[in-house]
C-alpha cells in the first residue's frame, strides 16, 4: 500500500432514544406487529403537517456538543427526493443547507498515540421504514419511518482502516455515555456508511471516492475498508479508473460489491420543506444542555488516573463503557485497592462478562461483592489462586465473597503460628527427603510446599509456607 | 440548457416514459421554464438573506409524547395492497 495514501470519511446514523417519531407523535419503539406505530403524518398523507420533537432537538444538540460542534442557533428543514416506497412521501425529511451542529472534532488514542478527528457536520433527519424483498414484489413495514436519526459526519481524516474503527467506537461510546443512542450496529440503532479514495502518495487532490454500506459491526468495517483499498489499489496499479460508486459490503464473502453507479446517482432535489419552520435555537438552550452533559469518556480517562491511580491502559480500557466505568467505581469504593480491582475487572470479570454474553444489569455479582473479594485477598484471608474460585462461584450463584468462603471452608489459614506448625510437622514426617534436600536436591523444595498444601487442604497462606520452610529446611 | 440527453435522465430519475411527440412538447415546456429562471436569474440579490420560508413563526415544538392519530388499520385499508400486515409493493430491489 506504500505507493497510495487512503483518505477515508464516516458517515453516522444514530438513532435518537425518544418515545415518539421525531415529526409525528407515533410511537418510534420497537413493535412487534408490522405498520401498527403510523399515522398519516408518518405516511405523509395529503393534509397533514409534521411538527419537530422537542426531545430529538434536545438530543441532537447533546451530542453535537459532546462531539465539540458549533451549534447553530438557526438550521433549516430539507426535503430530499427519492423515489423509493420506504418513504411514503417520496422524499425524507433532512437537513441540507443550513444543518444544526458544525465544525466539531474527536479526539482517541490509537497505539499510544491520539488521533484527532474532525466532524463536518451533524444534522437531524427522519428515517425510512424497512422494506423486505420478496422477488417479483416488496413488502413495506412503516414502524421505523419517521423515527429520529442524527447523521454525523466526519472529515476525511482517516487513513488507516483501523483509525476508522477506532473513530466509529469512540462516537458509539459517547453516544450511550450522553444517553441518547444506544450504538447497537447489529440491530441498525446505529448505521456506519463509510468513504474511502486513494491517491498517489503526497498528492494533494483527492482520488474517487467510493461509498461503502451495509456494516454492522466494528470489525467488519475494518475488513470491509481492508478489502476497498486493497481493491481500489490493484485497479490503480494495473493503470485502471475507479468509479464513483456505492458499493455493499457482504460480511460473509468478505467482499464489497457494486450496488449503484454515479450514472444512476439520485438527484435528491433538495429544497426547504414548506410544511416545517426554520428552527431556532436560544444560547440558553444550549447553555442548559451544555451545563447538564455527564462527564464524557475521555474526561473520565482523565479522572480515573488522576483519582485511582491507574495506568492509562486500565483507565482506557475501564471507560470504554459507560456501566463497566460505573462498575469499576462502586468495586474500587468497596475494595480500597484501585489497581487490584482494575485487574481483576481486566481479568476475570471482563473474561466472564464476554462468555456468558451477559448484560450489566443481568449481572449477579455485584460491583460491592467484587470489591470486597479484593478486599479478602488484601487481609490475607483469601489467597489470589482462591479468590479465582470464589469469583466463578459468586459469577455463578451471586453470593458474596465471604458466604462463599465459609460454606466452601476456603478461608486461608494465616496464622503465623498454626502455619510453623503444619510445616514443621510435614518436615518431620519425611526425614528421607530433607535428608536428600540438605545433600544437595534443591529441587525437594517444592515436595515440602505440596505436602503442606496438601495438610492444610491448600488453605495455608503461601507466603508463610515459603517463610517457615525455609527457615525450617535450613536449620 | 435542457435537451434531449438531459430530457432522458430526468425521466429516467422520474420514472417516467414519453412518447416521442410528448418529448418534444416537454422538451419545449421545460426549456421554457428554464428560461424564465434564467430572467429571474438577471435580478440582483445582493445583500439579500435567503429565504427559508414565507410564514413569520418560528419554533413549533411538539413534547415527546406518544398518541395516535388515526388508527393504523384505517389507514392500511388505504394501502395499494397489502400482505401480512404490511403494504405490498412492485419490486424495487432486482
Amino acid at each position: 500500500m506504500s505507493n497510495w495514501d487512503v483518505v477515508i470519511g464516516l458517515e453516522i446514523h444514530a438513532q435518537l432514544q425518544t418515545d415518539s417519531k421525531v415529526f409525528a407523535p407515533d410511537s418510534a419503539g420497537y413493535s412487534k406487529h408490522a405498520n401498527e406505530n403510523i399515522s398519516e403524518i408518518s405516511l405523509g398523507y395529503p393534509g397533514s403537517l409534521p411538527t419537530v420533537n422537542r426531545m430529538a432537538v434536545e438530543y441532537s444538540i447533546k451530542i453535537g456538543l459532546a462531539l465539540n460542534c458549533n451549534i447553530k442557533k438557526n438550521s433549516v428543514f430539507a426535503r430530499k427526493h427519492y423515489f423509493y416506497p420506504d418513504l411514503a412521501k417520496g422524499y425524507q425529511i433532512s437537513q441540507f443547507e443550513l444543518p444544526l451542529c458544525e465544525d466539531g472534532s474527536i479526539d482517541f488514542m490509537l497505539d499510544d498515540k491520539n488521533v484527532t478527528v474532525g466532524i463536518e457536520r451533524a444534522h437531524m433527519e427522519e428515517d425510512a421504514g424497512k422494506s423486505s424483498h420478496k422477488g417479483g414484489y416488496s413488502l413495506i413495514d412503516y414502524n421505523r419511518a419517521g423515527v429520529p436519526l442524527l447523521e454525523i459526519v466526519s472529515k476525511p481524516d482517516m487513513t488507516t482502516s483501523k483509525q476508522a474503527a477506532e473513530y466509529a467506537r469512540t462516537v458509539r461510546n459517547v453516544l450511550r455515555y450522553l444517553e441518547v443512542c444506544d450504538g447497537n450496529l447489529e440491530e441498525g440503532s446505529m448505521r456506519c456508511d463509510c468513504n474511502v479514495s486513494l491517491k498517489p502518495k503526497g498528492q494533494k487532490e483527492l482520488g474517487t471516492k467510493v461509498e461503502i454500506k451495509n456494516i454492522n459491526s466494528f470489525r467488519f468495517i475494518e475488513k470491509a475498508l481492508d478489502f476497498e483499498i486493497q481493491r481500489q489499489a490493484s485497479l490503480l496499479e494495473n493503470n485502471e479508473s475507479i468509479s464513483q460508486e456505492t458499493r455493499l459490503y457482504d460480511s460473509t464473502k468478505n467482499k464489497t460489491f457494486s450496488m449503484r453507479s454515479k450514472e444512476e446517482a439520485m438527484d435528491y432535489r433538495y429544497f426547504p420543506d414548506p410544511d416545517l419552520l426554520p428552527l431556532e435555537v436560544s444560547d440558553e438552550l444550549i447553555e442548559s444542555i451544555r451545563k447538564n452533559l455527564p462527564e464524557l469518556p475521555l474526561e473520565k480517562k482523565e479522572r480515573f488516573k488522576k483519582d485511582y491511580e491507574i495506568p492509562d491502559y486500565d483507565a482506557s480500557v475501564l471507560t470504554s463503557d459507560k456501566d463497566l466505568a460505573f462498575y469499576f467505581e462502586e468495586s474500587a469504593k468497596a475494595s480500597k485497592n484501585p489497581k487490584a480491582t482494575s485487574n481483576w475487572i481486566m481479568g476475570d470479570f471482563l473474561k466472564s462478562l464476554k462468555e456468558s454474553q451477559l448484560s450489566f444489569e443481568d449481572l449477579k455479582v455485584s460491583p460491592k461483592d467484587l470489591g470486597l473479594l479484593v478486599q479478602l485477598i488484601d487481609k490475607g484471608e483469601i489467597s489470589g489462586k482462591m479468590a479465582k474460585q470464589v469469583f466463578a462461584d459468586m459469577w455463578k450463584s451471586g453470593e458474596s465473597p465471604k458466604a462463599i468462603v465459609k460454606s466452601k471452608g476456603l478461608s486461608q489459614i494465616s496464622d503465623p503460628e498454626e502455619v510453623k506448625s503444619i510445616v514443621e510437622g510435614v518436615v518431620s514426617a519425611h526425614p528421607g527427603q530433607l535428608a536428600e534436600y540438605k545433600s544437595g536436591k534443591n529441587k525437594l523444595f517444592g515436595f515440602f510446599v505440596g505436602q503442606v498444601m496438601k495438610e492444610s487442604k491448600g488453605q495455608a497462606n503461601p507466603e508463610l509456607v515459603t517463610k517457615f520452610l525455609m527457615e525450617k529446611l535450613k536449620s | 440548457m435542457i435537451n434531449e440527453d438531459v430530457l432522458k435522465k430526468v425521466c429516467t430519475l422520474s420514472r417516467l416514459r414519453l412518447l416521442e411527440a410528448e418529448s418534444a412538447e416537454m422538451l419545449d415546456q421545460m426549456s421554457r421554464i428554464i428560461a424564465h429562471f434564467d430572467k429571474l436569474k438577471e435580478v440582483s440579490t445582493e445583500g439579500v438573506e435567503p429565504l427559508y420560508t414565507a410564514v413569520e413563526m418560528k419554533n413549533v415544538w411538539r413534547e415527546d409524547e406518544v398518541f395516535q392519530l388515526t388508527t393504523p388499520k384505517s389507514l392500511m385499508k388505504l394501502a395499494p395492497d397489502e400482505q401480512e400486515g404490511q403494504v405490498k409493493v412492485p419490486q424495487v430491489v432486482k
